[in-house]
């Protein structure tokens, strides 16, 4: 239980750091964004002192507030979709009803984010585009160039929205390189407002086309609800074409909202990836100091928080990896009362037990493969006894001698023998209902399958769930690697030659999703005919089982009994393995 | 009282003496008697009571019995046979006669002698076979648990749905698991399908069992079949003495074993044995050496040693693990002084299959005689010994602690049979060893059962070490199935008789091999369940298929007759002949095949039961192997017993009325391959079963008229004729019966005479007169048929026929 607790903290602080720096980025993109639009080429000190006066007023502090309120409730939904869970939903209508209410609340969510973001923007705007009413022809009308604003802050809400979020979720990405948290962020930022201008540019030119087909009516609804005229003049072709200002702003605004929810997603991605160098024994209780550190093998363990469980595959990876790390040497070490190999035990089980319940999973979802799927080699074993068939004759004889007829159809071979003595009108009958029985199945499968979305919705896909289980397959390609270089590793450093014990189970196992994996081969998943993640871990298994055999090449006689097995490595050895 | 009234009275008695008619009248005077009576006893003393008797007792046979002794005294054969009196030998004449007597004399006495010794040896023969069959039986009933035999007499009508299997079955849990596995290697056998390895299978059963000793058992048999393929038309046991693959595999496994032991005794010294990283034996040995010799008790060892370890217990571990490169690796490392073993070694990687030059290892053998044999490191002398192949005699005790050692040791010592040097350890020798001169008692067999047997199967006596393991209960079930996967491999060593006894001993082999009599093994095994579970007897029985009984019957097939008429189950086993004369299949329907299917079997059955005399399952199943011809035989041969008694419930003459009406219906539809005598007979009587049916519910009119169809008996003086010309074509079984048939007629005819007479009117009444005339002339009819016929009537039929004649008129 403290386990759980232990892991949760470890992911709230991440998140709640992430937050913080959500917080910030907004003033830090108001500075930004009130640089870009008080630009002054002829009076650049008026231009900069203008600007931090009104970044630093009590008015901008106070106003910011809901966008920051907003921004709270946004990331937190957002960590706790980082955090969740990954479930597998077999059909598109599952994953709809599942992921449907949450989805809608998110996007609720990104369309408040955008609208406050416009809503505070544009009162820092020039003084046309600052609020909804407009002195025109000396009536009241509504402003419908600052209603052109408020869209874009929905329009660019929504266009992330659809983006990132709407098919996906949010998912972590570890760096290849591990650099220092703030040179991510920085490089991060600067992509970003970058990108953003670039992406954003051709959806504003997009909407303002649609805004001019569609601004109408949006105004005349305002015109309405608010009581007031409209300004038609604003509203037509040319008069959005030629007013670059607000196309300006517009454009400002949007590549705006866009980097700013793209740096909140990004800011959990990098601190929830932070790596962790988990520790591998945990110290006595005597002179613990109150505080449960979470293990290495804890974190491997934590399948309910995977951010977690990631962090520890990728700490397994590393620290096997690193050519002086002190705590592969505490793996090796004996526990100090008793003299067991008690961590590494528990850690080659962990990830044992980890990489036998993927493949196990992974073949379970092979069989259901049409391509993959073979005939068994042997007729399916029935658990059956003689005298359990000596039964079935009993009861066949005596329906034969009373005239009784079967009314079940069974596919066991005294089925067969039975129906072939029926006299011949049986037979025929027999026969015909079979067939009416056969074709009814067959059009009812057709049926589902040719009636537009109806088998989309409901069909289970082939190869979705082996699509979804590699897709999720990081964590295994670490240990798999990690646990690999770690068994090298012992053969020098190992004093007490606790890993040879282990290591035909290690052999054994990786093999094992070696063959699952060396099924796939020619299979398309997805659609696609080579899947990324499928290339990853294959190659990371053959990687993983190079690097043991090239290294125990001399001993694999006496670790490995299996002939097979060792023939099979024996490729391995000679680099003949592809 | 005075003596005319006295001679009134005998006046009298004698009148009445007179006219009864059954006394002969005495004509004897008093004295007359006395002097009769005296001589009868005079008689009687004379010649013994016992003649008297004899006389009585075949007097009353129409036997006069001194007139026979008085003929038999006259034939007196001694004259005969007498060698003849010698004759000159001027006579010529005389002495070629007396000759020619003299030869047909001596061939005649020779002929009686060899005869009578003929007879004395069949006579003895049958004694022996009788004895044999009788020890046979006892044996097999000493082993199973007699109540199985007491109360096998079930019911012979069973219904089969309130059948409940399940809760009945006499099998375990072990044996059940075991079935099951052998049900499906049959399925798989039978379906032709690629033979799996039975003893994989088995073995994988056994660790569902959670039993430690067993699944070793199981281990070592999982080595010790793990050989090339062998020739199945060879004799297994000769089979077994050339192949050294057994040896190897023996050894291997006690090397895995080893080094498993070691491996324990490091995980738990972790610390102190300092393994190190590298997974190979050298380490492994190394550092088991490094755990079991520290300073203080490496007193004795010679030579230099590696790392701090003493050379020769590594080179004696490293050998004992099967790894003779790392022997080799610490020899080198031990520095010089070894060239020759460091050559041996080195042979021994290089051509594994070579034999080691005999130059070099006499070398050895010389070394090690002149320094070695008094040297104070026990290891050294193992080493040389084993690499040698010296000193068979030297037991090893500070080294072979355990039997796996010593057996080990044993084993490489082996070495082939060689001509010049009397002094080497053979397989065949290590066996007798075993076997016979250590054997039983020193092994403590009876309370270590699983090391006995690993000990005899290590050493490829399999024969012995099953029948070893059989002897308890405990084990018995994994025995015979270790003994049905060997079998199935081709590697048990059968006896050339079924009969013999479960271990046996043939001349022909080599010493101290033994014969396995898997069939008794079976049988005994399958004895247990096969009343409860005849499915999985079946199964079981299906093994013996290629042996062959005394007489050259299928073992199988008889083993399943046998079973069949134990458990009476007929319609499970072989089936269940439908009324429309289809077969509906059993049990046994599985295992048809080219050589035999249900028919054979169940004729094969049939004739079992003719021979014990229980037709009316006979029939049946004469009928399940198309042989109707014997059903029907059997049938009307029953049918002729009980037809004239009344039908009760459930009795023997239901029965077989019910078996009779479905044989008649299924004759109506289709042809039945029969001879037309067997038919006519059972045709008739079924007409029969309905004529006593029909009397005995005293319907008469409708008996008579069925009597009438069948042409048998004469209701008129002129069908006699006819009868009698039908009487002579019929056969035995109706013959029987005909006494029966003529009562019961009769007896219809005389109750319908006394119903017509009873209705006595008063009144003359032609109508009557002519049906009693009738009635009269019918039973004269009969009565003359009973006189005529050509049949031996029981004494009584005819007086009662004529009595209840009489009785009409």
């Amino acid at each position: 239980m403290s386990l759980i607790v232990e892991c949760k903290k470890l992911c709230l602080r991440r998140c709640m750091l992430a937050l913080s720096y959500s917080i910030a980025m907004q003033y830090l993109l108001l500075g930004f964004f009130l640089f870009f639009v008080n630009f002054h080429v002829l009076h650049p000190l008026n231009w900069i002192s203008g600007t931090i006066s009104v970044l630093f007023s009590f008015y901008t502090w106070f106003s910011i507030l809901p966008l920051i309120g907003s921004v709270v409730l946004y990331t937190i939904l957002l960590g706790k979709s980082f955090l969740a869970v990954k479930r597998y939903y077999p059909t598109r209508f599952q994953w709809f009803i599942y992921t449907a209410p949450r989805k809608a609340l998110f996007f609720t969510l990104h369309l408040l984010v955008g609208y406050l973001t416009a809503w505070l923007y544009t009162s820092f705007l020039h003084v046309d585009y600052r609020n909804i009413v407009c002195e025109c022809f000396g009536t009241k009308c509504i402003n419908s160039r600052y209603l052109f604003l408020i869209c874009v802050g929905f329009f660019a809400a929504c266009l992330h929205f659809t983006r990132e979020n709407l098919h996906t979720d949010p998912e972590l990405e570890f760096p290849i390189i591990q650099e220092l948290m703030l040179i991510r962020i920085r490089s991060l930022i600067y992509r970003t407002l970058y990108n953003s201008l670039l992406k954003s540019f051709t959806p504003t030119i997009c909407f303002a086309l649609a805004y001019w087909l569609i601004g109408g009516i949006i105004n005349r609804y305002f015109a309405v609800v608010f009581a007031l005229d409209v300004d038609e003049t604003a509203l037509s072709f040319i008069s959005i074409a030629v007013n670059l200002r607000l196309l300006f702003y517009g454009w400002i605004l949007a590549a705006q909202i866009l980097s700013n929810m793209h740096l909140m997603h990004c800011f959990f991605a990098i601190h929830l990836s932070e790596e962790v160098a988990f520790i591998i024994e945990r110290k006595p209780v005597l002179c613990g100091t109150g505080i449960e550190e979470i293990t290495l093998v804890d974190a491997l363990n934590s399948s309910f928080v995977p951010v977690v469980q990631n962090l520890g595959a990728r700490d397994l990876y590393n620290l096997s990896s690193n050519k002086m790390d002190a705590r592969r040497k505490e793996i090796f070490a004996l526990s100090v009362p008793g003299a067991h190999p008690y961590n590494w035990n528990q850690l080659s089980s962990q990830c044992l037990s980890l990489i036998n319940a993927f493949t196990d999973e992974l073949a379970a979802s092979l069989k259901k493969i049409s391509v993959v799927k073979t005939a068994p080699l042997f007729s399916t074993i029935k658990p059956t006894t003689a005298t359990e068939a000596a039964e079935k004759i009993l009861l066949r004889q005596y329906n034969e001698t009373y005239g009784i007829r079967r009314m079940m159809t069974e596919t066991s071979q005294e089925n067969t023998e039975t129906v072939k003595k029926m006299s011949p009108a049986c037979k025929r009958i027999h026969d015909q209902v079979e067939k009416i029985k056969k074709q009814i199945e067959q059009t009812l499968r057709a049926a589902f399958r040719t009636i537009p979305g109806l088998y989309y919705m409901f069909g289970e896909p082939e190869g979705a769930k082996t699509a979804y289980l590699l897709s999720n397959s990081e964590t295994i390609l670490w240990i798999v690697q990690g646990l690999a270089s770690v068994c090298t590793a012992s053969l020098t450093e190992d004093k007490y030659g606790v890993v040879q014990v282990t290591l035909p189970q290690v052999i054994k196992s990786l093999l094992t999703l070696k063959t699952e994996l060396d099924k796939l081969n020619n299979v398309n998943l997805n659609g696609k005919k080579m899947d990324r993640n499928f290339i990853a871990l294959k190659n990371g298994v053959k990687r993983s089982l190079y690097n043991i055999c090239t290294v125990f090449s001399d001993y694999l006689r006496e670790i490995v009994d299996n002939p097979e097995d060792l023939r099979k490595l024996q490729c391995y050895v000679h680099y003949v393995e592809t | 009282m005075d003596f005319n009234s006295l001679l009134q009275q005998a006046q009298r008695l004698t009148n009445e003496t007179q006219n009864s008619e059954e006394l002969p009248r005495v004509e004897r005077t008093i004295s007359q008697v006395l002097q009769a009576t005296q001589e009868l006893h005079s008689r009687v003393t004379q010649t013994g009571a016992q003649d008297i008797q004899a006389h009585i007792l075949l007097g009353s046979k129409g036997i006069d019995l001194p007139k026979i002794s008085q003929k038999l005294e006259a034939l007196n054969a001694r004259k005969t046979f007498e060698p003849l009196d010698p004759i000159a030998d001027t006579d010529v004449r005389s002495f070629l006669k007396n000759e020619k007597e003299n030869a047909i004399l001596s061939m005649i006495e020779e002929v009686n002698r060899s005869t009578f010794e003929a007879a004395e040896k069949r006579r003895w023969e049958c004694v022996r076979n009788e004895w044999q069959q009788e020890k046979v039986k006892l044996l097999n009933s000493l082993i199973g648990p007699s109540q199985n035999w007491i109360d096998i007499q079930k019911l012979p009508e069973q219904t089969v749905l309130n059948e409940t299997f399940g809760s009945r079955s006499c099998l375990n849990r072990i044996e059940m698991a075991y079935a099951r596995e052998v049900y499906e290697y049959n399925t798989a056998i039978i379906k032709g399908a690629f033979r799996p390895n039975l003893i994989q299978k088995f073995a994988k059963v056994a660790e569902s069992f959670e039993d430690q000793k067993v699944t070793e058992i199981w281990e070592i048999m999982k080595y010790m079949v793990n050989i090339a393929p062998v020739s199945r038309n060879r004799d297994p046991i000769q089979n077994r003495t050339q192949i050294t693959q057994f040896i190897d595999q023996a050894k291997k496994y006690l090397e895995n074993r080893y080094k498993l032991y070691m491996s324990t005794i490091i995980s738990s010294n972790l610390r102190e044995a300092q393994r190190g990283g590298v997974p190979s034996t050298f380490n492994l040995v190394s550092s088991f050496v490094g755990l079991t010799f520290n300073q203080s008790n490496c007193f004795g060892l010679q030579d230099a040693s590696i790392d701090n370890k003493p050379l020769w217990p590594m080179v004696y571990y490293c050998l004992r693990c099967g790894d003779v490169q790392s022997a080799l690796r610490c020899m080198q490392m031990g520095g010089a002084g070894h060239e020759d073993f460091i050559q041996v070694l080195e042979d021994k990687i290089n051509k594994p299959e070579q034999k080691i030059n005999s130059k070099l290892e006499g070398q050895l053998k010389l070394h090690y005689c002149n320094k070695i044999k008094n040297s104070t490191d026990p290891y050294k002398k193992a080493v040389y010994c084993i690499i040698a192949g010296c000193d068979i005699n030297e037991q090893h005790l500070e080294v072979a602690k355990t039997t796996d050692d010593f057996l080990w040791i044993q084993l490489s010592l082996l070495r082939p049979e060689s001509h010049d040097n009397a002094e080497v350890l053979t397989y065949s020798g290590l066996q007798t060893m075993i076997l016979e001169k250590y054997g039983e008692k020193h092994f403590n067999a009876s309370e270590q059962r699983h090391l006995y047997f690993q000990v005899l199967a290590l050493t490829g006596q399999f024969e012995a070490a099953i029948e070893f393991l059989a002897r308890t209960e405990q084990y018995r079930t994994h025995a015979v199935h270790i003994a049905l996967a060997l079998n199935e491999m081709f590697l048990i060593g059968g006896p050339r008789n079924v009969q013999e006894p479960l271990l046996s001993v043939d001349i022909e082999d080599p010493m101290p091999m033994r014969r396995l009599n898997i069939a008794r093994l079976v049988m005994l095994y399958v004895k247990k369940f096969e009343v409860t579970d005849p499915a999985e007897a079946l199964q079981y029985y299906f093994f013996l298929r290629n042996l062959k009984d005394p007489e050259g019957r299928n073992l199988f097939l008889v083993c399943v007759s046998d079973l069949a008429i134990e458990c009476r189950n007929y319609d499970l086993i072989f089936g269940k002949m439908q009324p429309n004369g289809i077969m509906s299949g059993g049990l046994f329907e599985q295992f048809d095949c080219v050589e035999f299917d249900t028919r054979t079997a169940a004729g094969m059955a049939a004739e079992e039961l003719v021979n014990k005399g229980m037709f009316e399952d006979a029939i049946k199943l004469f009928d399940i192997a198309s042989m109707q011809n014997q059903s029907l035989r059997y049938l009307a041969i029953l049918l002729s017993q009980v037809v004239h008694q009344s039908s009760k419930k459930d009795s023997l003459r239901e029965r077989l009325t019910i078996m009779a009406a479905d044989f008649r219906e299924r004759m109506r539809g289709n042809r039945i391959e029969c001879d037309p005598q067997v038919i006519s007979t059972f045709n008739l009587l079924c007409e029969l079963v309905s004529f006593f049916d029909y009397y005995h519910e005293q319907k008469y009119q409708l008996a008579l008229e069925v009597l009438a169809n069948t042409k048998l008996v004469p209701l008129s003086m002129s069908e006699l004729e006819e009868c009698i010309n039908n009487f002579k074509r019929l056969g035995g079984e109706i013959c029987k019966v005909y006494p029966d048939i003529l009562l019961a007629a009769m007896d219809i005819l005389y109750a319908q005479y006394k119903s017509v007479k009873g209705r006595d009117t008063g009144i003359v009444d032609t109508g009557r007169d002519r049906q009693l005339q009738h009635l009269r002339e019918k039973a004269k009819a009969i009565t003359n048929m009973a006189a005529t016929v050509p049949y031996r009537m029981p004494g009584d039929t005819n007086k009662r026929l004529v009595q209840t004649e009489i009785l009409m008129h």
